[in-house]
Parts: structure tokens; sequence; C-alpha cells
């Protein structure tokens, strides 16, 4: 115990000394937080150039880049289709926007082309996402408006369809009424045939009377056949008005039947209209309303980074730090001698851990103390798991730094190294692309990234407040590396030390 | 008869396919000071590190009280002191802080190594550097510095590679003063050098390395005398000629025997001696 505070107190004097190296440790961490909350403290993309090319500049187009300059993106107008598509390779804009000839709000056949620099995959993704939205948006706009004035029809349709339906009703009642009074004009015609036998009854007993007053039975016999004549004269007519009484029974019978199945069809009509619920424009260009809920309380970049900067700074400081730090020990003309002194190799090789780890505890904290009160991000309810995790992750970081550092002959190499081994653990996790994008087998092995579980847990515990007992299967992942990567540092220290 | 502290028996080091030492036979007694002399790259640095265990010989043995050194490497971690030509210290530690860290490393008690430091820096003396940055120091007080280093557990036995290395004739008369004086404490001392007079003074038993062997060892005034010579350097010109036209000879012995028709000169060419020199 006394030998190992020996060794970290000559480990802090000699880092101390160099004046570069102290200011390094101290500041570091507080210019990366600096650097980053001022970066990221926003949810936004800030100065995209965005190149753009129509062929008939209208309304529409103008209002749609209207909307991208409302939005901080910086607009390029562009003479023909080539030179967008070139600006965008030659990196003068970050997207190309074609819009088709003759895009008008009643629509147009051709759709508007996006081209994008999908090599920087991260921006291209969310600048088309941002700007496909933007046009969504305008074109969501468009179609309420038109879909308004259909509702606005229909609504119309709606009122004056039951004035209407009255109406009709009112017209079949009338036909009923016609149908009813050409009957009764029927029944009301008295039966003339009959009135004419009873004459010609009476003309043949006046007949039968020609020997009293011939002259009085002649001019009722007169009179009897003029009467004859006007009644044969009336039968005739009102077996015509009979015709015609029937007739227009038949035809208001007919018309009732049109006018019924009318008013069923204006009642269907009617109802139907009456069925349809939706007066609001924007429910039918919309019907299903989408709003993304951020599962996390906070919304600008840097919370959401927070917890990958740490695992970052975690990883390149411990291995960076640590394997640098063995390597100067080893070139150090002292090594022989502590080669030669009893104390054991057990012993330097904790010094150096033991060191490391300090320098990288004040560089958390000084870094965890600037997120909580100059950032004010919410990790004090989480500050207790969040530090072990924080400790493990960089323990394991360091035992893979000094791994490094024993397997390496020279400062540069072993820096090359340690560089290198950092980035291939950040390749295969979220930092660069999303996991999910690496194929089936790498994304096995990157599960288990020591790097990728980390990342997962401080997120898991920052972003989500997750408790210790949620993440027991990743903390154990991290153990396992830690135990794996104490075993590599050791025998990379044997092997330095063999007697050739 | 001398205690052999330390015995080299037929000792073979090879870095991969180079041959450093051949067969190398050497035996260290104890409270005197032996030298071993030779060319630079001779391997004398060599022989000091498989003295301490630092490397493992390719054959032979290396014996540290009749005890192999590699089942004795605790005892030469306490007993053992060495101090090598570069200086073997921390750059931005004074001197206390350097003599303080190694003290503790070497396990000297707490209670004591405020005293032992005080000691050696007045047996090195270095008072007034106490406080100084070792980076700072003069080349003489590195030397110095690193002595102290290497005594500060009082060892047993003193190994020093180079002492006498880069310094001016007044600060190589102070470090020889210095040796002589660690000596009397009862320490053996065992030191390589290629300036071969300064031996003369110091040494009680030199082993003169040639062409990856011992060639000679025993007291400088014996040697001296084997070989006619009023000076080590004398012996060391003498053996050399020898030994370079022994080589010579056996050489072209060997090509006469395979063919080798033309004539030559009784001295060797420069790019013969080359041959014959090996690897320097």
């Amino acid at each position: 115990m006394y030998n190992l505070l020996n060794i970290i107190g000559k480990n802090f004097k000699i880092l101390i000394r160099s004046k570069l190296s102290a200011l390094i440790i101290l500041l570091a961490p507080l210019l990366i937080v600096f650097l980053v909350g001022m970066a990221f403290n926003s949810s936004e993309l800030y100065g995209i150039n965005v190149g753009t090319y129509s062929p008939s500049e209208n309304e529409l187009t103008n209002s749609i880049l209207t909307s991208f300059e409302e939005k901080s993106f910086s607009i390029q107008k562009l003479d023909s289709e080539e030179l967008c598509i070139n600006s965008v390779k030659e990196g003068k804009t970050q997207i190309c926007i074609i819009f088709p000839e003759g895009l008008s709000i009643e629509g147009s056949t051709e759709p508007v082309t996006f081209h994008a620099d999908k090599s920087r995959v991260n921006l291209a993704y969310s600048l088309i996402n941002d700007i496909n939205s933007q046009i969504s948006s305008k074109s969501s706009e468009l179609s309420v408006t038109m879909t308004q004035a259909l509702i606005n029809v229909v609504d119309e349709a709606k009122t004056n369809l039951i004035p209407k339906t009255e109406s009709i009703s009112s017209a079949i009642s009338n036909t009923e009424t016609i149908a009813s009074k050409s009957d009764t004009i029927s029944s009301s015609i008295p039966s003339v045939s009959a009135l004419i036998s009873s004459l010609e009854e009476a003309k043949n007993i006046t007949a039968e009377l020609s020997c009293a007053n011939q002259t009085l039975v002649d001019d009722l016999e007169e009179q009897i056949n003029s009467v004859l004549t006007d009644l044969t004269n009336l039968e005739g007519s009102t077996a015509a008005i009979t015709q015609i009484a029937t007739e227009i029974k038949s035809k208001s019978t007919s018309t009732k039947t049109t006018l019924s199945n009318l008013q069923t069809g204006l009642n269907t009509l009617s109802e139907l209209l009456n069925d349809v619920k939706v007066t609001e424009a924007e429910k039918v260009v919309s019907p299903i309303k989408i709003e993304v809920q951020s599962i996390t309380s906070d919304s600008s970049n840097l919370n959401y980074l927070f917890p990958t900067l740490l695992a970052l700074i975690i990883l390149l400081a411990s291995i960076i730090l640590s394997s640098t730090m063995v390597l100067r020990e080893r070139k150090t003309k002292a090594f022989f001698r502590n080669f030669m002194t009893p104390t054991s190799d057990f012993v330097f090789l904790l010094g150096t851990y033991i060191t490391c780890l300090l320098i990288l505890l004040i560089q958390l904290a000084i870094l965890m103390l600037a997120a909580i009160f100059w950032l004010k991000m919410p990790i004090l309810s989480v500050l207790a798991s969040t530090s072990l995790i924080l400790f493990i992750s960089a323990t394991v970081f360091i035992f893979l730094g000094m791994a490094i550092g024993y397997a390496f002959k020279s400062e540069e190499t072993a820096l090359l190294a340690a560089i290198g081994i950092a980035a291939l653990l950040m390749f295969f996790s979220n930092t660069i692309l999303p996991i999910e994008t690496i194929t089936e087998k790498f994304k096995y092995i990157a599960l288990f990234n020591p790097l990728v579980v980390s990342n997962s847990i401080l997120k898991k515990m920052i972003l989500f407040k997750a408790s210790l007992g949620s993440v027991l299967p990743e903390l154990y992942i991290l153990l396992i590396a830690l135990v794996v990567f104490f075993i590599l540092t050791f025998v990379a220290r044997e092997f330095t030390k063999r007697r050739a | 008869m001398d205690t052999e502290l330390i015995q080299l028996k037929e000792v073979t080091k090879k870095f991969g396919k180079n041959v450093i030492l051949d067969s190398v036979n050497l035996s260290i007694p104890e409270n005197k000071i032996t030298g071993i002399i030779g060319a630079s790259g001779e391997g004398k640095t060599t022989i000091l590190k498989l003295l301490i265990g630092f490397y493992k010989p390719t054959s032979g043995e290396v014996l540290y009280l009749r005890k192999n050194v590699f089942k004795a490497m605790k005892d030469i971690e306490k007993c053992f002191g060495f101090a090598t030509e570069d200086g073997s210290f921390y750059n931005k530690l004074t001197v206390r802080e350097n003599l303080f860290y190694f003290a503790r490393l070497y396990g000297v008690k707490t209670a004591k190594i405020q005293d032992a430091v005080e000691d050696i820096i007045n047996l090195v003396e270095l008072p007034d550097a106490i406080n100084t940055l070792a980076e700072d120091l003069s080349i003489g007080m590195k030397k110095r510095l690193d002595l102290a280093c290497s005594l500060i557990h009082d060892p047993k036995i003193l190994i020093m590679d180079e002492p006498t290395e880069d310094l001016d004739p007044l600060l190589r008369q102070q470090m020889i003063e210095l040796i002589k004086k660690i000596k009397k404490q009862g320490t053996t001392i065992i030191l390589t050098t290629h300036l071969l007079n300064e031996m003369d003074h110091i040494c009680d038993k030199i082993a003169i390395l040639f062409n990856k062997q011992i060639v000679e060892d025993g007291p400088p005034a014996k040697i001296k005398k084997k070989y006619g010579q009023t000076t080590l350097d004398g012996v060391f010109k003498k053996i050399f000629s020898q030994r370079v036209k022994e080589r010579y000879q056996e050489k072209r012995r060997k090509g006469k025997e395979r063919q080798e028709p033309e004539e030559k000169g009784p001295f060797p060419s420069v790019k013969e001696l080359k041959e014959v020199l090996g690897r320097r």
C-alpha cells in the first residue's frame, strides 16, 4: 500500500511538472463541455445550403422556398438541374431540390425530386426528412384548402336538399289530390244513358198519348228529342270527361310513383350526407394524426448526446492516457531501476492504473459538475449509479490502453494502435452510424463492444433514469470485459519484462 | 582465498542469431572491485545485466552465492545496486524525491529513509542539489545521483556500468575517489569501462572481454606482468593484436586448405580485419 501511494505520488508529480500535461488534464474536459455545450445545445440544423432548380417559378414554389428560409436554410437558386446536382457533389449545397414543370395547386404529375449526398448519411437523412416534412406540410396546407371547398359544397347541398325533399312531398300530396279529384269527377258524372233510356221510354209513352193533345205531345216529343239529342251529346262529353279523368288519374299515379322514387332517392342522399360527420378539411387530409412524442423530457441535441459524450471521453481519455503513461514509464531510464527493486510488478501495474483512474475521475468530475451547474443537465438523481458505471467503464478502457502500452515498443505505434482501436470501437457502435446498419454477424459482435455497452447503460440511466438492477446484463458484459482486459494487461506486462 | 560471490559458468548470450557472449567464465570475489574491460559493444553491459537476472543466458548459468540467479531473485533485488551508464532515475523529480522514491521501492524502512537519504547525499556530495530537478543537474551530478539511487538501500554488491563515461578528467578522478570510498564501506563493486588505465588504480581484479569471450582475468599487476606491459592499455593492445593475428592466420590457413593460391603479405587488409573482427 505504501509503495502504491509512492508510485501514484511519483506519477502525479511527473505529470504536474509537465505543465502542458497538467493543463490538458484539467482544461480538456472543461473545453470539451464548453464546445459541445455551445455546439449541440439545440435541436435544429444550421448552416444548411439548399440548392433549388425550378423550370417555372410560381407562387407555390416560392412559398415552399420561403418556408425553408424560415428554417434558417440558405437557398441557392440554380439555373439548371445539372448545376443543382453538381452543387451537392461539390459540397456547395447539402441538398438539391428540383421542382417539376408546372407545379401548381391543381397538382403535378411529376414529383418534386431531392438529390442528397448520402455519403453524409446522418445529415442526408435528417435533411431529407426535414425538407420532406416542409414540402409535405405545404402540400397538406393546399389539400386542406381544396378539401374545405369540397366540404363546403357538400354542406350546402345538405342544407338545400331538405326543403327540396319537402317540396317533393308536397307535390306527391298534390298528385294524390288530383287523382282523388279525378275519381270524384268520374263518379260525379250522372249516368246519362239511364236518362236517355228513361227519355226514350217517355217518348214511347208520348207516342201512345197522340190521341189526346197532339200538339202538346208533338211539342213534348220535340222537347224530348231535343233533350235526347242534348243528352246524347252530353253522354259523349261525359264519356270524354271520364276518359280524361281516368287519364289524369293514371298520369298522377305515375307522377306520384316518380315523385316517391325521387323522394326516396333524395332521402337516401340526405341520409348519406347527414352520415358524413367530417366537417373539417384537416380531418379529411390527415384522418390519422401523427404526433412523435419524445420518451425523454428534454429536446436539445446535447441531452441526447451527453451519455455518448461521456462514453467517448472515457474511451479516448482512458485508452490514450493509459497507453501513453505505460509507454512513457517503459521508456523512462528509471524503468530499469524499478525492475531492480523488490517491489512486485502488480504494484507497478496497480500504480499506473490508479493514476490513470484518478486523472480520469478528475476530468469526469469537472465534466459532471459543468453538466449539472452550467448545462443544467438533470443527472443529480442518477449521479451515484452513473458514477459507478463511469468508474467501471473507465477501468475497462484503462486496462485496454495499458495492454496496448505494454504490447507496443514505441510511443508512436502505441498511440497509433490506441487511436486505431478506439476508432474501431467507435465504428462498431452507434457513434458514427446506427448499430442497426451493421450486418447481422458484426452487429452481434458490436453488442459486446464495451463502448456500446457503457454508452447504452449511461443512456438508460441518464435519459430514462433506469435503475442499476435493470442494466445488470449489460453491467455483467462490462465486468467480463474488465477481467479480460486486466488479464491481457498483466500478460502483456509479463512479456515486456521477459528475459530474452 | 577470496569468496566467490558471483560466478558465470559457460555463459552464452544470443539476441536472435547475434552472439553477444560466447562461453564466458568469470568469478566475482566478495568485497573487491572487479572491472570488466573491453571495447565498446563487446558485451560488457550484457554481462552486468546477466548478473542481476535482467537477461536470461542462452546457455550456461549465472550463480549468486552458488545459487542460480533466477532462484535468488529476492536476494538479488535486495542485495544489488545498479548504477547505469545513462542514469536510471526520473528527470522530473528532484534529487530528494528520486532518493525517497527508490528508497521506498527498495523497502527501506520509513523511519530510516530520511537518515539514509542524508547519508547517501553526503557520500555522493550532492547536498546543495537536493531540491534540484534531476533534469537540471550536470552530467557529473547525474552520475552521482544515479550512484546514490543505487546505494540508497545499502546493497552488498554495487554494479557500475561505465561510471566514468562522459566525465572530464577532474570529475573522473572524483568518481574514482567515490568508488574507493564505497569500497571502504565493504561493498563489492563490479564495474565496466573502456578507459583501461582507470582500472589500474582501483580494481582488485579485472576481466578482459574480447571478441565475445573473457580472454584474461586476474589482478591487474599479474596480467600486466604476464604480457610484459606497464599499463592495461598496453595489455589490451597486445591482446588485441595477438588475437587478430591468430584469427587472421587461422582464416588464411582455412582458406589455403580450400584453394587460396594467391600470395599475401603478413598483415591483413581492412576488409579482412573487418571479417576477423566480425560484427564490429
